[in-house]
């Protein structure tokens, strides 16, 4: 795993935003690699900052919010330096994303054939008659209809209408697909459907994935390996087999305790006290301290960084948790 | 056409006849019940003001007759497109009248409530581009100064102003008084000319709301997620701005452009006063305040089947262009 | 979808711009045949002025080099002005008495005779010379021989006759009910003879406001129906085109009995406002205007080069009515301590700008000339105090608010006078702060003029602020406004002008005896003592008669306003005006 060639590399990237109070640290020295054809996800509670680590990658922070440091390179090129033409490229042929899937993600007086076709045209120029050949086999990649061609995204289900933005997600073959809580709003069937169909798809065309979410166990199901953020700090990344061990970090180990099984005995059902750490003036030490089971005083001095434990294994604790500590 | 059937289009016009209707009854009582008898008012404006003349109008205009059977003529007469005689202008019938004067009206108001529309959208697109920016912020600034400014006020600047002591436009009238213009073109111009002051007075008046209107509609569809998927794809700033971006904000002010249309034959009354510009308007109110019935019927008919027909014609245009009107 | 909307746009507008160019069009003379043409064949030079005309009108020198150097046709246009709505011009029938615009119809058409009302006289127009029977129950008129129309038929005394019968034939046209007493009018040769059932004096005064029509046009039409597209009368000025809301142009009739005018054309250029007229004055688009002016600018305007004002008393009055059904002011001493009160010339100073002639007590104006008295007219002075005495003397005392009352009773009246009039509601709160000092209280209200005109009829008012026109005739102006028979009680609308509801059995009587008096002395012995007795009554609270005030410019782009004895719009002098240089 670890020999396969690195499509996307982040390194101590920091994003700022500047709210009324004052500077909001929203994401903070974190790093990862996403290898070719590797599943990834990217875990953790609202407002950890994992959907602006994907924006940042896309280029699509708004607002207020700006990348204060690090670097991201993309197949060895530096998304950061970018033209705006070089970016316009990059994006969608290069790396590609799905939103929540909100009513609002498709252009509701356009028909879905014609936005499918516009992520086409603007990138290769061919004839209409072409693009709407390949926005039907679009559609048929996700088991729609490519009749619907001509269909308003009101007149479809919520789950077709997210299975539209995965085909237009597609429509370029991109290296990598960032997917940002696609199926949070979405009943469990068709949640898993969706699952269901993108593995099928990755398995096909060979992308990597990043797929964001705060929902655990479902990652445990789907990705190779999981990165885990807390208050905007990389907290661990580890292979799946590692986590459902426990985990190294103890905010890891209250996560997975956290959610319930369907299977196995009952457990009572054990939360992590406390709340997220203000980002504006965050504490000096370990962000997790206070809310931490494991602490210790020397947590307090500074932010533990990110070490590498080996077989793509990090984690950023002083005091590290071992399989046996439950 | 899309979606629309013969069935949507026949409830709509039922629906805009029946509207009609109602407010063709209002029509008709309400002057009635302003007071005031046309007859003596005609029989005073003679020296005499005798009690035989008044008698003898109103035999002459059936106002003798019960108010039911006044109805009844009324609505027998409008179904034929026949509106009546006017009092005051004894024996020109309502329509004559009507159609010397909407045409002027129709230029000065349709082209400043096109023009209105137009410079809005512009500038409260580029503001909302531009949002924080100098442009922005004197965009929306001046506007909020300007719109409290009565239309009377920015019409007799504009008259003083450009017109009596620059002298760049006339101050008035439809053409120059007089003038010997024999080729068409040499006609449009100085009617263009004349309604160059006019139409400037309104769009001043009433670009500040449109134009700050669609600023905040856009601003509010930039924040929609198809907006930011669509940067993501990579498409092109135009592309953006106008198939994704405007197709969803102009849709709001579509309705208010149609509403403003509708309601143009009203008139522009004060501008026909500043301007001494011959519209409905003035003929509106000379005939309520000498109580000529037919008149005042007549104009008022034609605003509800205007506004009437231009909703019947927004509800069928609307569906065109918004696919997510449900066609109930 | 945005290229979509502009093109539409686009259509849009070029659509409109053809439709409208269609209808102004679509006014203009479409009988361009008749007075046109026959201004043409008798007056060649205006067809060569036709280039510099154009010009002529926007500036002030105006010399008509290319014309024929001929004395009397020296080119030019006169441009006046005027205040008339554009539902105005549908109608031009002469005998609509609504809705029409009067001051053109008054050039186009003449009468019988003329009243010249700064002489206050009538002068011969249509007929030269008249004659009366020995009962004045016959009266023949000579025509004038020299008068022709405008389209070049000869004039007759058939038109006359004719145009009397319409009168007869359609009752809604003889506003002054002249057939009431007419019994026959005749044609017979050069002569017109008008037969009465009764002694009818006045009946000159009367005709000289009926329009003579052509019988040779209009006995193929239906009178009552007839909109007279194309006008054609006798007077200065012949009907040329209208262009909608713009102006009326009238060519020169050359063939007019008093002598052809001295410009070629004439353009009444049409404001919707009188401050719009006025504005078209100052700039100097138009050389003067039909009377209408908004009085404050008449001191700007008089400040200007060449301005000129023409004021002359005419045929009505404003004044405060009283009710004097109202239990108060059927006591004469309130109206006398109001009457002096008010201090008419400073009314007139402040509120009009000193371009009016104040009302007399005595109700005549001054031009009815020599029976008009001028004793009666001065005995009402402004003095404060001295009407506090009079009050003071009647037996009211001021109360502890500065009221005046008597027997528990205030003197409180209600206000009324017009809305939407600037001057006159300037007016109204004068008067009303006079009669405070004095110590009356006054209830404002506003109505509209129809309005004013309807509770003036019913009576339904204490003290009402309006003006009343007369015909005429001094009999019909001191008749119709104070004779009982004339009134009606509160409540009712009244047959007459008698609004005050003042009943006196002295005035009756001297009104009855006035109507049969054919003998001059008598008659105007007579009318003296009417006046005296309205002196002494105080019917109405007087302000100021509604006359002329005619601007012009003499000497900017036209000159010749030379007789000063008439109206500067009246004929006489419209055909003296031409252009300078």
């Amino acid at each position: 795993m670890e020999n396969r060639e690195i499509v996307l590399s982040v390194k101590d990237l920091n994003v700022r935003y500047t709210a009324d109070r004052g500077e909001v640290q929203a994401v903070t020295n974190v790093s990862f690699d996403i290898h070719k054809g590797e599943f990834f996800g990217l875990a953790g509670e609202s407002g950890c900052g994992k959907s602006t680590v994907a924006f940042s990658i896309m280029q699509l922070l708004k607002g207020a919010a700006r990348i204060a440091g690090g670097s991201i390179q993309f197949n060895g090129r530096n998304v950061l330096a970018f033209t705006k033409e070089e970016l316009r490229t990059f994006r969608w042929e290069k790396s590609s994303m799905v939103l929540q899937s909100a009513m609002n993600n498709l252009n509701p007086v356009v028909t879905i054939g014609s936005q499918l076709m516009d992520a086409i045209l603007a990138h290769e120029a061919l004839p209409r008659r072409a693009a709407q050949e390949r926005a039907r086999e679009l559609l048929k990649l996700v088991n729609i209809d490519p009749a619907r061609i001509k269909a308003y995204p009101h007149e479809l289900s919520g789950g077709m209408r997210q299975r539209v933005v995965i085909a237009m997600a597609l429509a370029l073959r991109p290296d990598l697909v960032i997917f940002d809580e696609p199926t949070t709003a979405l009943d469990v069937v068709v949640q898993y459907n969706i699952i269901r169909r993108i593995q099928e798809l990755k398995r096909r065309m060979g992308f990597s994935v990043l797929f964001i979410t705060h929902d655990l166990p479902l990652m445990l199901e789907m990705c190779d390996r999981i990165a885990i953020m807390y208050a905007g700090r990389m907290a661990e990344i580890a292979p799946v087999e590692r986590l459902l061990e426990g985990g190294a970090h103890p905010y890891t180990r209250g996560l997975l305790q956290a959610f319930p099984s369907l299977v196995g005995p009952r457990k009572e059902l054990r939360g992590i006290p406390g709340s997220v750490p203000d980002l504006i003036t965050p504490p000096a030490g370990c962000l997790f301290y206070e809310r931490c089971a494991h602490r210790q005083e020397d947590c307090l001095l500074a932010p533990p960084a990110l070490e590498d434990l080996g077989g793509g294994h990090s984690c950023a604790c002083r005091h590290m948790l071992s399989k046996e500590v439950g | 056409m899309k979606g629309i059937t013969v069935k949507y289009v026949c409830k709509r016009f039922f629906s805009a006849l029946f509207t009609l209707w109602v407010a063709l009854t209002f029509n008709f009582l309400l002057p009635r019940m302003m007071g005031g008898d046309p007859a003596e008012f005609l029989a005073s404006q003679t020296a005499l003001g005798s009690a035989e003349y008044a008698q003898q109008v109103r035999e002459q205009f059936g106002l003798d007759k019960s108010v039911f059977e006044q109805y009844i003529r009324y609505l027998g007469g409008l179904v034929r497109g026949d509106l009546g005689v006017s009092y005051t202008n004894f024996p020109i019938p309502v329509t004559e009248i009507i159609t010397q004067a909407i045409p002027w009206t129709l230029l000065v108001v349709l082209v400043s409530t096109l023009l209105s529309f137009l410079i809005a959208w512009i500038i409260g697109t580029l503001a909302a581009l531009k949002k924080g920016s100098w442009f922005d912020n004197l965009a929306v600034g001046t506007s909020f100064y300007i719109q409290s400014i009565p239309y009377f006020w920015v019409g007799m600047l504009l008259v003083m102003g450009l017109g009596y002591h620059l002298g760049w436009f006339p101050m008035g009238h439809a053409m120059t008084p007089g003038a010997e213009l024999s080729s068409f073109w040499a006609k449009a111009g100085n009617i263009a000319y004349h309604a160059c002051l006019p139409v400037l007075s309104l769009v001043i008046v009433s670009l500040a709301g449109r134009m700050i209107m669609m600023r905040s509609n856009i601003l509010q569809v930039f924040s929609e997620d198809y907006i930011v998927l669509a940067q993501a794809k990579g498409l092109r700033r135009g592309k953006i701005l106008t198939k994704y971006a405007l197709r969803n904000a102009l849709l709001p002010s579509f309705t208010g452009l149609m509403l403003s249309l509708g309601q143009a034959v009203g008139g522009a009354i004060a501008t026909e006063i500043i301007f001494s510009y011959p519209g409905i308007g003035l003929t509106i109110m000379n005939a309520i305040l000498s109580h000529d019935y037919p008149l005042v019927q007549g104009c008022f008919a034609i605003i509800a089947l205007s506004v009437v027909a231009i909703n019947f014609l927004a509800d069928l245009i609307y569906p065109l262009i918004d696919p997510r009107v449900s066609l109930d | 979808m945005k290229t979509r909307k502009l093109s539409a746009l686009l259509a849009l507008v070029l659509a409109l711009a053809l439709v409208l160019t269609g209808c102004s069009g679509g006014s203009t003379s479409s009988a361009g045949s008749t007075p046109a043409d026959q201004s043409k064949t008798s007056a060649p030079e205006s067809s060569e002025a036709k280039a510099p005309e154009s010009s002529a009108a926007k500036e002030p020198a105006s010399a008509p080099e290319e014309s024929e150097p001929e004395a009397q046709a020296a080119g030019g246009t006169l441009r006046m002005g005027a205040y008339v709505l554009d539902t105005q011009m549908s109608n031009k029938s002469p005998f609509a008495t609504s809705g029409t615009f009067g001051d053109m119809l008054d050039i186009l058409y003449e009468p019988l005779l003329t009243f010249n009302e700064k002489k206050g006289q009538l002068e011969p127009a249509l007929a030269n010379e008249y004659s009366w029977n020995d009962d004045f129950t016959e009266l023949t008129f000579t025509i004038n021989p020299d008068v022709k129309w405008h389209d070049g038929a000869a004039f007759s005394a058939e038109d006359v006759a004719y145009t009397m019968q319409v009168l007869k034939d359609v009752p809604t046209f003889d506003q002054y009910a002249l057939w009431g007493k007419l019994t026959e009018v005749k044609a017979d040769g050069d002569k017109v003879v008008f037969v009465t059932s009764q002694s009818f004096t006045s009946l000159p005064q009367y005709l000289s406001k009926v329009r003579i029509v052509p019988k040779h046009i209009w006995e193929g039409e239906d009178a009552e129906n007839f909109v007279n597209e194309t006008p054609v009368g006798t007077g200065p000025f012949a009907w040329e085109k209208y262009t909608v809301g713009t102006s009326v142009e009238l060519a020169a009739f050359k063939d007019y009995w008093n002598g052809a005018p001295k410009v070629d054309k004439m353009l009444i250029v049409l404001y919707n406002t009188a401050p719009n007229t006025t504005l078209g004055l100052l700039n100097g688009e138009i050389d003067c205007t039909t009377g209408t002016i908004a009085m404050s600018s008449i001191p700007e305007f008089t400040s200007k080069e060449f301005a000129q004002m023409d004021i002359y008393a005419g045929l009505g009055n404003f004044s405060v009515l009283m009710n004097h059904e109202n239990e108060l002011l059927a006591d004469v001493a309130v109206r006398k301590a109001m009457a002096m009160a008010i201090n008419q010339p400073e009314l007139i100073s402040r509120g009009e700008y000193n371009g009016v002639m104040p009302t007399s007590v005595g109700w005549l104006p001054d031009l009815f000339g020599d029976y008009v008295n001028e004793d009666a007219k001065d005995s009402l002075q402004f003095d404060l105090e001295a009407a506090q005495k009079v009050l003071e003397d009647a037996g009211y005392t001021k109360g502890d608010d500065g009221i005046y009352q008597k027997d528990g009773k205030r003197l409180s009246f209600t206000y009324h006078n017009a809305s939407g009039a600037p001057a006159q509601q300037m007016e109204a709160g004068m008067i009303q702060q006079w009669l405070l000092n004095l110590g009356v209280e006054i209830i404002p209200k506003l109505a509209t003029w129809p309005e004013l005109t309807s509770l003036a009829q019913t009576g339904k008012y204490d003290l009402l602020q309006m003006g009343i026109n007369f015909p005429p005739d001094p009999y019909a102006a001191l008749n119709s406004c104070f004779n009982s028979a004339m009134t009606a009680p509160t409540g009712e609308s009244t047959p007459g002008l008698n609004y005050f509801r003042y009943r006196s059995e002295e005035m009756d009587g001297l009104l009855e005896q006035a109507s049969g008096e054919t003998d001059e002395g008598k008659l105007k012995d007579l009318y003296y003592q009417i006046q005296d007795v309205l002196a002494k009554d105080y019917v109405f609270l007087p302000m100021y008669n509604s006359s002329g005030h005619i601007p012009y410019y003499d000497g900017a782009s036209v000159t010749g306003w030379t007789d000063y004895e008439a109206s500067v719009k009246s004929n006489r002098n419209l055909i003296n005006v031409r252009p300078v240089g």
